[in-house]
């Protein structure tokens, strides 16, 4: 029985660490190069 | 330097961004079936809801800038078409490293993908129709009239995962996440609203700058009078 539930797996996804750290990251990259480029523009039109 | 109001809610937006994506990934438990891969969710579904409504606001000024004339309705449609399109984009990158783990693929051309895809693709539209004018009258008309037309799409977006099959979650709100989840999705959503009105905000003064700037200069009240 412990071989088979081995096999099948539990049906969760383990790990997967790598894909969250790159969706918060990718947030952030946004987030700083839009306000980044809102500020660069404000200046530009002041 | 002018302090504005704006700028206060951007830095409180921040500081709550900092908190509530550091409780989604070490506070919040794993989800019973994704595990880690879950905690996607807590950027993911505030960035998707925030592209909807943003997109929802630029349809409302465009509705009201034809009705009522005001300048600031015009504005309004170019900062929240312009937000959404930068969440929009965001949302489908997000989708795409959340669907890899849990779905096999980086993309399919599910309901609700697909509908995103559009609604990104048509509000990019708009802005590219909006740069083709110079005159600033015929700029905003045009540019309402195919923000409601691109609008359209947003329910239809929304609807996508009830009225089609789709390999897409039903929408997810706090009722329908586990109590574990509930404060750390609601931190997330209010700190995202935040930075999100900062940004409408921030790009409402550039439209309303450029605007000002592309007035013609008004002449001295003689050469005025005799022309």
């Amino acid at each position: 029985m412990s071989i088979l539930i081995a096999t099948a797996g539990s049906g969760a996804i383990e790990g997967g660490m790598g894909f969250v750290w790159a969706a918060y990251s990718v947030t952030w990259l946004f987030f700083a190069g839009y306000g980044l480029s809102l500020f660069l523009r404000g200046r530009e039109e002041a | 330097m002018k302090f504005r109001w704006e700028l206060a809610v951007g830095i409180v937006g921040i500081a709550a961004l900092l908190f509530g994506h550091g409780m989604g990934l070490f506070y919040a438990p794993p989800e019973r079936m994704m595990g880690e891969v879950g905690r996607i969710f807590y950027v993911h579904v505030p960035v998707a809801w925030y592209a909807m409504l943003t997109f929802t606001v630029a349809a409302v000024a465009a509705v009201g800038w034809l009705t009522t004339g005001r300048h600031g309705f015009d504005w309004c449609v170019e900062a929240a078409t312009e937000v959404g399109i930068v969440l929009n984009a965001l949302l489908l990158i997000l989708g795409s490293l959340w669907a890899r783990p849990t779905w096999g693929v980086w993309w399919t051309w599910d309901p609700r993908l697909t509908s995103a895809t559009v609604m990104l693709l048509t509000f990019v539209g708009v802005m590219l129709l909006r740069s083709a004018f110079k005159d600033p009258l015929r700029r905003a008309n045009r540019t309402a009239i195919a923000t409601i037309l691109a609008f359209v799409n947003v329910p239809v977006t929304y609807m996508s995962v009830k009225w089609w099959r789709s390999l897409h979650q039903i929408q997810s709100t706090p009722d329908t996440v586990s109590e574990p989840m509930v404060l750390v999705f609601r931190i997330n959503l209010v700190a995202m609203l935040l930075v999100v009105v900062w940004f409408i905000a921030h790009r409402w003064r550039i439209a309303k700058t450029r605007a000002a700037a592309e007035r013609p200069p008004e002449l001295p009240p003689r050469i005025a009078e005799t022309s």
